[in-house]
């Protein structure tokens, strides 16, 4: 795997440090957060450049901005198993740019997560799926944020969370479409399953519409198991206990999906399976 | 299994009562139609023993065996041989069709099913269901049309392999084709094993494929009548009215409750009364 420190660099300042990709790669890179000591990590993908950044594990309070230029396509697959610091992402889309943004969360501890995509190039299009588990008395915030400044832009949020014994989970979507971004269309859902008494979930969608010729939906689910689709198992012979955690990596697995590195995902998948 | 027994059975859904006293045997090897108008309470009736949570027992007794069913719980009544193909099968996001099969298959077993015994039983099913390999791989009932979620149904009866199969109209949204794989599919499972079957259908065509060996008629929350197949053509070619006439058993019409809203009003806050 490549490592994106190895790759063209231009120091802005002190706390500033700009990476540049210049031309596609079909590995994936692995944007190792701990080889920075910059706040500010900037990172360029230029015209037409297509790649994939792992990043893994973020222990350390950064900045970062993506800045993807004329029909660039950035697939950034984030998983986080240990602690992880308050962590905030800014993504640029210029004309026909792609974004596709997958993280797994199964950190332990507290932490807010703010993801902020703008989609300022006509035809950039942006898909984010989160999968995220809160246990003991954990606090987490995820506020993620899709602004449509040009037309024929597209977005789609998914947030999924599990939370479980006395945790805060919180899912802040926002999705604005500004005047003029003609035939754009914004899409959020956010669901969170609920396990017991004490936790405290809470999903607000919100959608800013400023132009008419457009489409937008949210959809916000905080509940407990569905009590059909246990029923359903549990009359297969499958003990509810088992039942309640298929339905949960049911609801967990598919960001595996998203993430290219094979190695990455097994050690996803070994992480949910243990910590369900 | 020997026979399922069940004694003045009275089951209510949300406070309202919709069995009133069902009595009722299901004998080993044999295929029960149960018949009745919608709403008299078929559907309850396999919904109580199976252990669906939403119905609640108030009275009566069900043993299988002499064993009380009403005291296990809904996994264990399954892994007692007692099935429901359901009219209405649950789409369950995220969970793959086959982890959940395995998991129902290892439910019954010492040890898990190694993969390759697994895949086999799986190919045998799925042509048995004319259903592609591939769904195996789906989520479960996500997205299937309401055929291949029956077909499903069915295919988790031929791998589960229960003493008692209760199936609720498993012939609604079927195309020809499918009814006759799945009437096939029960017809096999009749010939070669001892299982019994318990048939919620409306239409008298799903029973000549499978031939019921005894029939029985709910209205009003009780059966109010056993006996042979012939009730089944007399249904289909007359209806219920019969009934009146001959066994003087009045039919009740099925509750429809109406919102008590006016036009002109505010319905939601009439709704919240406020």
């Amino acid at each position: 795997m490549i490592n994106l420190f190895d790759l063209r660099k231009e120091q802005i300042d002190n706390d500033t440090l700009k990476l540049v990709l210049d031309k596609s790669l079909d590995d994936t890179i692995n944007f190792d957060l701990k080889s920075y000591k910059e706040k500010n990590i900037i990172v360029d993908l230029l015209d037409n450049v297509n790649v994939t950044i792992l990043n893994v594990d973020t222990d350390k309070s950064k900045n970062i901005t993506f800045n993807l230029f004329g029909y660039s396509k950035l697939t950034y697959n984030i998983a986080s198993f240990s602690k992880c610091e308050e962590t905030e992402v800014v993504v640029n889309l210029n004309e026909n740019s792609e974004f596709f943004g997958a993280y797994a969360d199964f950190s332990i501890d507290s932490n807010t997560y703010k993801f902020t995509c703008n989609l300022n190039g006509r035809g950039s299009r942006a898909y984010w799926h989160l999968a995220t588990l809160t246990k003991n008395s954990d606090k987490k915030t995820f506020d993620v944020s899709f602004y449509h400044y040009e037309k024929d832009t597209y977005a789609k949020m998914e947030n999924y969370g599990v939370c479980e014994e006395a945790s805060s989970l919180s899912f802040l979507g926002t999705s604005k479409i500004f005047k003029g971004a003609k035939r754009s269309a914004t899409h959020q859902s956010a669901k969170i399953m609920v396990f017991d008494k004490k936790c405290n979930a809470k999903a607000s969608p919100i959608l800013c519409i400023d132009e008419n010729d457009v489409q937008a939906s949210h959809a916000a689910v905080v509940g407990q198991i569905n009590e059909d689709h246990l029923f359903y198992l549990v009359s297969r012979g499958i003990k509810e206990k088992d039942a309640k955690k298929l339905i949960t990596l049911g609801y967990l697995m598919p960001i595996l999906d998203h993430f290219k590195d094979e190695a990455t995902s097994e050690i996803i998948k070994k992480n949910i399976e243990e910590r369900v | 299994m020997n026979e399922l027994v069940i004694k003045n059975l009275h089951v209510s859904v949300e406070d309202k009562e919709i069995l009133k006293g069902v009595n009722l045997t299901i004998n080993p090897n044999e295929t029960l139609a149960l018949l009745g108008p919608n709403g008299h309470g078929k559907s309850t009736l396999l919904a109580a023993i199976m252990g669906n949570p939403k119905y609640k027992i108030t009275e009566g007794s069900i043993t299988l065996d002499g064993e009380d069913v009403l005291s296990m719980s809904v996994d264990e009544r399954s892994r007692k041989g007692i099935f429901l193909g359901m009219q209405y099968p649950s789409e369950v996001p995220g969970v793959v069709n086959s982890d959940f099969l395995k998991s129902a298959i290892n439910a019954r077993r010492e040890k898990p099913i190694k993969i390759y015994e697994f895949y086999r039983m799986m190919e045998s099913a799925s042509k048995k269901m004319n259903i592609s390999l591939d769904m195996a791989q789906r989520f479960l009932n996500e997205g299937f049309s309401g055929g291949e979620k029956k077909r499903n149904e069915i295919l988790q009866m031929l791998l589960l392999k229960p003493d008692l199969a209760m199936l609720d109209e498993i012939d609604s949204g079927l195309d020809v084709d499918a009814l006759v794989c799945v009437s096939e599919a029960i017809k096999e499972m009749q010939e070669t094993t001892n299982m019994s079957f318990l048939v919620i259908s409306h239409y008298a065509r799903l029973y000549s494929l499978i031939k019921p060996t005894r029939v029985a008629v709910m209205i009003n929350g009780r059966v109010v009548l056993e006996g042979g197949v012939e009730i089944i053509d007399k249904i289909d070619s007359q209806g219920y009215e019969w009934m009146k006439y001959e066994l003087g058993i009045e039919v009740a019409k099925e509750d429809k409750n109406m919102n008590q809203v006016s036009i002109g009003t505010c319905a939601t806050r009439d709704a919240l009364g406020k």
